[in-house]
């Protein structure tokens, strides 16, 4: 780090007094108008919570209007005899309609024994042909006033009847049953953490990320677009310094803004215009330094994240287009606080972002974990300094301030088809979650193999292919391949297979799949009424074509020149995961995805991994028919899955030719693509 | 488009530009600058960075208004017939530049356009200044990819695209090489054949020697010498334009060495 | 106006050929929506597979094996979810643990189960909420069995059933859910979308070179303007319409995993309410496209330019914090408030409800503010260091060009 182009940097900034008032000056004043709005309309809820609903009682409803009288409070029901009152209902001018209606599957004996046991409830029985009675509440769930009172009216009934039914037993001296009377001891201060946790924390993202992205992304990409980065470059300090010393630069705008910000919301919650968990006296001072501690980590972390982004990027506009989407994510992680089933003391301390927003709560509440805390500035860090690394390697390479010769021709076309290729697939994807659901016959497996395989897996790739006039032959190369590495993709089949089960079985607890969810999956393979020829072939051998086509073939083809044969694996292995919706899907899909696109980068053909995703669903589905479990087998024999997948995979490398254009291509130069 | 014989295309008469600054307070840019440029003539405007140039160039294109004095166009006053007077000039300066999205092509077109060159002419026009400037075969490339001198190239192409009248250049051949110099040359020679006016501003000597008709010698935003080349050499005694820069900031008063050395 | 088409197109041309453009007004449009899906189902199935799998902690004290709650306790040892733990001596004060503490006490005369939970831990007001179930489960239990026992059907436990059903039709339902969730989002993606070209056409045009090339050509400065200022209203409409479109096809699939099974709902826009939603995009577009240039032609870079629009973009956005109450209904005050009354229109709309006054009241502030941006707009280009190229900014060049849009020069 140098200390001259570290206050040069500080200097520059503070020069900017337009960017200091936005990023300072501003949010403190919108701070107020914040509170106050949400405060405004926190009142109008609660008052609304106050108002009276008015019900309509059908009549003549002989009885009902015992249970009517007793169990809805006056204060909150207001009653209206009605003959019928839908339309009533309907027009607004009534919140709810209640009328009596026979439980149709009760027998007359249900009816006499309750008349009998309950004389008040009884008048509702019908002494000519005694039933059940069955008080029905209609409301209108597109008006929320209408909703409340359906649910206020439901509880204060369940309650009533539970009243009877206790008052019948007291009334026969029968002690049975338990009473369970519940107390909630959480301090006033653990409550407010609770509301105030998870916005405290996507509230200093916000600042963080906003008040520090300016300077960072005009650091690098802005300074490069203006020709004062090469001029810095040429001298007599290395890039490395020059990049540790804009970091700090930024660092130290990002923390002094978050703290500003945390002053003026101090300020708020010491003048008691907010209501403020960290009291003195209960750990307060501690709550605070440790709230510190953590927004500063952040503050280097997205420091270190937003230079990346200034990194990676040729001008401060293109910068921003980088911006915007880690913003959202970073914004949606430090919601996590909002997720009842995230705890500090779990793996989502290991995430960036994620893990304060779940353990700032806790510190409100006077629940600080010195060992968690202390995780979690580790983790902060050391992703800061994983990003600075990344960050100067980009920037000791000889292309780093630009100077490439322009493309034109087919290379041009090549790279827009290069770069528009994740966009592609992204929209492709967003089709596959809407499509289905807005026509119902496409989300049957029929459907699906239809419209998810043939439309978009094959045809829309094929025409992105056209459109930028690329040859489907060499997208999606369907070479033959050796005989040895055919018998190596047959038994990579079941060791794939037990590998990936493995894996699930290890991220179960981390990504569970609910019963739900997996049942779900059963009704639409709906194994009893389709054929088992139509099952291999729509789950089977269609997606091993299909999805080859578009993944190990068109998006393979279209990132080989933008990465290394691993990362490009690892890319096309991800996109192909998310494709697959559920996310205890992701995992295990995008690990036999990985594997298969090293097969195709070793091969230069599509066909292992066509072979294998075929065979790998077909088996699959015969062990499924045939109820076959790998779910309970020993941990050894994933292992073994595991390795050997591994092993062959390997040899596969070893043995093939290798993709064209890629490092791992071994045949003449002149046959690469493009 | 056709030139009264009997009106100067350009005529400037004691132009004043004065620039209220927080700092500094009152800056007088331009001074009481009076000239006129005939038809079919090459006029050079010649003086140091910060002589008042750029600024009496800008307000001839109306990019600035004047503070007082006049100026016209074609006729065309520049403060009360703005449009017009664009109408009839193509400008440029090293502070105009190209839209990095649109190809060669598009770029000449576009502006061939909106200056009001007959549309039925206007593919014609994009096709010969194409070949005329040697943009063949980068004429369906985007501008965001060609080089420096290719872009100055389109930059003056387009600014001869809907064949003005009277043509401004503010420092035209900064950042070209040799060639491309030379290229730029023949091309002011061909303009004056086509009965164009060209007024250029420059600071390089030899440039205004071999190309300018008429020169205009500015100094703290005032003209001190106008005339041809030959008729300031016999005022000055002097052969080298060098030279003769040097006798007529000294006739006016001016430090020779600080103002060379601003150039 | 033949100019003015000249320059829009060729300002559309250029934008759609740069990447944030296409970003932010069609690809994020398009994809923001099923995102979201994702997400949300992502969190609930994943809420859900830990809520299978949780086991709560439940402490109790050692005595209740011989009371009269041992029975229940019994039952609790049977469910699968529940972990017992004896606890001898006093009960601690805090939940350390465990998820609940269950203990014995008397409450008028009557000997009850206590227990304590802590509300702000998600897990202990499970395990409470699980008990409460497990409670009703055995009364239920031990109730139908007294009542067999003394000759009664078991269900007679239940005097009576309780049942409730929504008559709303399932078009008004979806028209209830739309108008919570639509006019939040379209406003929102409707600034984003006009941000970065009203930035771009002004600020980042100065700091590339080419507004002067621009302004040295034959249009007039206003003609100019004018052609900018339809650009950008056109983007902002494409990135409505778009949203529009997104949201309309994919809200069924976000809204599908919160509702009960025997829910169905339609999403269905008439055509009335598709003109009052695309008018109202219009409306908005041509505000959102004045304010923003109004703030962008101040600056002689496209970062600066970004600083000085996002203020207006927050001011563009509050509104969407008053609307987050499903239940706000527009009224004769609130329709004078801008943007907050066009939403409110367009939730009405999409209720199914015109109310004739309102929209015109609403069509007639956002009139008045497009013409007052435009006459301020108009004010601006007198001024020409700003049009020329932006001003170094400080507070007293600032506070004199407002005055100079006074006074008029």
């Amino acid at each position: 780090m140098n200390r001259i182009i570290l206050r040069y940097e500080l200097l520059g900034l503070l020069r900017d007094t337009r960017t200091i008032f936005l990023s300072v000056l501003l949010p403190v004043i919108l701070l107020p108008v914040l509170l106050f709005t949400l405060n405004k309309f926190g009142q109008r809820a609660t008052g609304d919570l106050d108002q009276t609903y008015h019900f309509g009682r059908v009549f003549p409803s002989p009885g009902l209007e015992v249970v009517t009288v007793s169990a809805l409070d006056p204060n909150e029901f207001r009653e209206m005899l009605v003959e019928d009152g839908e339309e009533m209902l309907k027009e607004g001018h009534l919140d709810l309609l209640i009328r009596l209606k026979k439980d149709e599957e009760s027998d007359k004996q249900l009816g006499r024994d309750v008349a009998s046991l309950y004389p008040d409830i009884g008048e509702m029985v019908e002494r000519t042909d005694p039933a059940r009675p069955v008080v029905e509440l209609l409301y209108r769930s597109d008006r929320e006033r209408s909703m409340r009172a359906y649910f206020k009216a439901t509880d204060q009934m369940l309650d009533f009847r539970e009243q009877r039914v206790k008052q019948l037993l007291a009334d026969n001296n029968a002690d049975i049953g338990v009473k369970l009377v519940a107390e909630d001891i959480s301090t006033p201060q653990e409550r407010a953490a609770r509301q105030y946790g998870p916005a405290l924390s996507a509230f200093m993202i916000l600042m963080l990320l906003g008040g520090g992205s300016v300077a960072a992304l005009d650091s690098l990409a802005g300074e490069r677009e203006r020709g004062t980065l090469s001029t810095l470059f040429v001298s007599s300090i290395g890039r490395p310094t020059i990049a540790w010393s804009k970091f700090c630069a930024v660092a130290i705008i990002s923390v002094a803004v978050a703290l500003v910000q945390i002053l003026n919301l101090a300020g708020y919650a010491i003048f008691g215009f907010v209501d403020w968990p960290l009291q003195s006296g209960q750990g307060g001072v501690w709550g605070f330094v440790a709230l510190f501690l953590l927004f500063s980590v952040e503050a280097i972390f997205t420091a270190a994240l937003l230079l990346h982004i200034s990194a990676r990027s040729s001008s401060f506009k293109e910068a921003q287009l980088f911006f915007f989407p880690t913003f959202l994510v970073s914004f949606a992680l430090s919601l996590s606080g909002l997720m009842p089933a995230f705890e500090s003391a779990s793996v989502v301390s290991l995430i960036p972002v994620t893990g304060p927003g779940v353990l700032i709560p806790e510190i409100l509440a006077g629940r600080l974990d010195p060992l968690i805390l202390a995780l979690q500035c580790a983790v902060h860090l050391l992703a800061a300094y994983g990003l600075m690394k990344a960050t100067i390697a980009l920037m000791q390479r000889e292309d780093f301030l630009g100077g490439q010769a322009p493309q034109h021709g087919k290379e041009l076309v090549f790279e827009q088809f290069s770069q528009r290729a994740l966009p592609f697939f992204a929209l492709l994807c967003a089709a596959l979650f809407v499509v289905p659901s807005n026509f119902a016959a496409l989300s049957t497996l029929k459907g699906q193999g239809l419209f998810n395989q043939l439309v978009l897996f094959v045809l829309c790739p094929y025409l992105f292919l056209k459109f930028y006039g690329q040859k489907v032959r060499t997208a999606v190369p369907v070479k033959r391949v050796d005989l040895r590495i055919v018998l190596a993709c047959l038994a990579l089949i079941p060791l794939g297979q037990l590998a990936a089960t493995g894996l699930s079985h290890l991220v179960g607890p981390l990504l569970p799949a609910p019963v739900k969810a997996l049942e779900m999956m059963m009704e639409l393979l709906d194994l009893e009424n389709t054929p088992h020829w139509q099952l291999f072939f729509l789950i089977g051998i269609l997606p091993g074509i299909c999805e080859e086509f578009a993944f190990r073939g068109v998006l393979l083809h279209s990132l080989h020149k933008r990465f290394g044969p691993w990362a490009l694996a690892f890319v096309v292995a991800v996109v192909f995961g998310f494709f697959h919706v559920n996310f205890f899907r992701v995992l295990p899909t995008a690990y036999l995805g990985f594997f298969m696109a090293l097969l195709t980068l070793a091969t230069g053909s599509v066909l292992p991994a066509m072979l294998v995703h075929i065979g790998n669903n077909s088996f699959a589905v015969w062990a499924m028919l045939n109820n076959m479990d790998f779910e309970g087998l020993p941990t050894y024999v994933y292992v073994v899955g595991f390795v050997g997948q591994l092993v062959l995979t390997g040899l596969v490398i070893k043995w093939g030719r290798g993709y064209p254009g890629t490092r791992w291509f071994k045949g003449d130069r002149s046959e690469s693509s493009s | 488009m056709e030139i009264e014989e009997t009106q100067s295309p350009i005529t400037v008469k004691e132009l004043c530009k004065v620039f209220q600054d927080e700092g500094r307070g009152k800056l007088v840019a331009v001074s009481n600058v009076t000239f006129d440029c005939r038809a079919g003539e090459i006029f050079g405007l010649l003086g140091t960075n910060g002589a008042g140039k750029t600024t009496t160039l800008r307000m001839l294109s109306t990019l600035l208004k004047p503070t007082s004095g006049s100026a016209r166009i074609m006729g065309h006053g520049v403060d009360k017939n703005a449009q017009d007077v664009r109408k009839s000039i193509g400008y440029l300066s090293t502070t105009t530049a190209l839209y990095p999205r649109l190809s060669c092509r598009e770029t000449l077109d576009f502006f061939a356009r909106i200056n009001g060159y007959p549309e039925n002419k206007i593919e014609n026009r994009v096709n010969h200044l194409v070949d005329r400037f040697g943009l063949t075969e980068y004429a369906d490339a985007r501008i965001e990819r060609l080089s420096t001198g290719m872009k100055q190239k389109v930059a003056i192409a387009r600014t001869v695209a809907h064949d003005p009248a009277v043509v401004i250049l503010d420092e035209p051949t900064n950042g070209l090489d040799i060639l491309n110099v030379l290229d730029f040359h023949k091309l002011m020679q061909e303009l004056q054949e086509a009965g164009k006016t060209v007024l250029f501003s420059t600071h390089t000597m030899s440039e205004a020697e071999k190309l300018c008709d008429r020169i205009a010698v500015i100094h703290r935003g005032k003209i001190l010498a106008c005339g041809t080349l030959d008729e300031l050499r016999e005022q000055s005694s002097q052969r080298y334009l060098e030279d003769i820069f040097v006798w007529i900031l000294d006739q006016h008063g001016e430090d020779p060495d600080a103002a060379l050395e601003t150039m | 106006m033949r100019s003015i088409l000249v320059l829009t197109r060729r300002e559309l041309k250029s934008a759609f050929r740069e990447s944030s453009v296409v970003l932010y007004s069609v690809l994020l449009p398009l994809l923001l929506y099923p995102f979201l899906l994702w997400l949300m189902v992502t969190a609930m199935t994943f809420i859900e597979g830990q809520e299978e799998k949780r086991v709560y902690r439940v402490g109790y004290q050692a005595d209740m094996e011989r009371g009269r709650h041992a029975d229940f306790l019994s039952r609790l040892r049977m469910d699968d979810r529940v972990e017992l733990e004896a606890l001898e001596g006093e009960l601690p004060s805090k939940l350390i643990g465990h998820h609940v503490l269950l203990f014995e006490k008397e409450e008028d005369g009557e000997k009850i189960l206590g227990v304590n939970y802590v509300g702000d831990r998600p897990e202990s007001t499970q395990a409470h909420r699980h008990l409460k179930e497990l409670e009703r489960e055995f009364n239920d239990t031990e109730r139908k069995k007294w009542l067999e026992s003394q000759g009664y059907m078991a269900e007679s436990a239940r005097p009576f059933l309780l049942t409730g059903q929504s008559t709303a039709a399932s078009g008004d339902v979806g028209g209830y859910l739309l108008g919570a969730l639509l006019p939040i989002g379209l406003l929102v993606m409707i600034a984003l979308g006009g941000a970065y070209p009203a930035i771009d056409t002004t600020a980042g045009e100065r700091e590339r070179g080419t507004w002067e090339t621009l302004q040295s050509c034959a249009p007039s400065l206003s003609t100019i303007l004018i052609s900018k200022y339809l650009f950008v209203s056109l983007v902002c409409c494409l990135s409505g319409v778009l949203n529009l479109f997104a949201m309309l096809v994919s809200i069924r699939s976000i809204v599908a995993p919160l509702l009960r099974e025997n829910e169905s709902i339609t999403f269905t826009v008439g055509p009335q309410t598709l003109v009052v939603l695309l008018a109202g995009v219009v409306g908005v577009s041509f505000f959102v496209a004045a304010a923003l240039m109004l703030c962008s032609i101040f600056a002689r870079t496209f970062r600066e330019g970004q600083a000085l629009t996002t203020p207006m973009f927050m001011v563009i956005a509050l509104p969407v914090l008053p609307l987050s109450d499903p239940s706000l209904q527009l009224n004769t005050k609130l329709a004078f408030v801008p943007l907050v009354n066009l939403a409110l229109v367009w939730r009405q709309a999409l209720q199914g409800e015109f109310h004739l006054v309102y929209i015109l009241q609403t069509l007639g502030v956002l009139t008045a503010m497009v013409s007052l941006a435009l006459w301020v707009g108009s004010r601006l280009l007198r001024n020409e260091a700003l049009m020329t190229g932006g001003l170094e900014m400080d507070w007293k060049r600032f506070t004199g060009v407002v005055k100079g849009v006074f006074r008029g020069n």
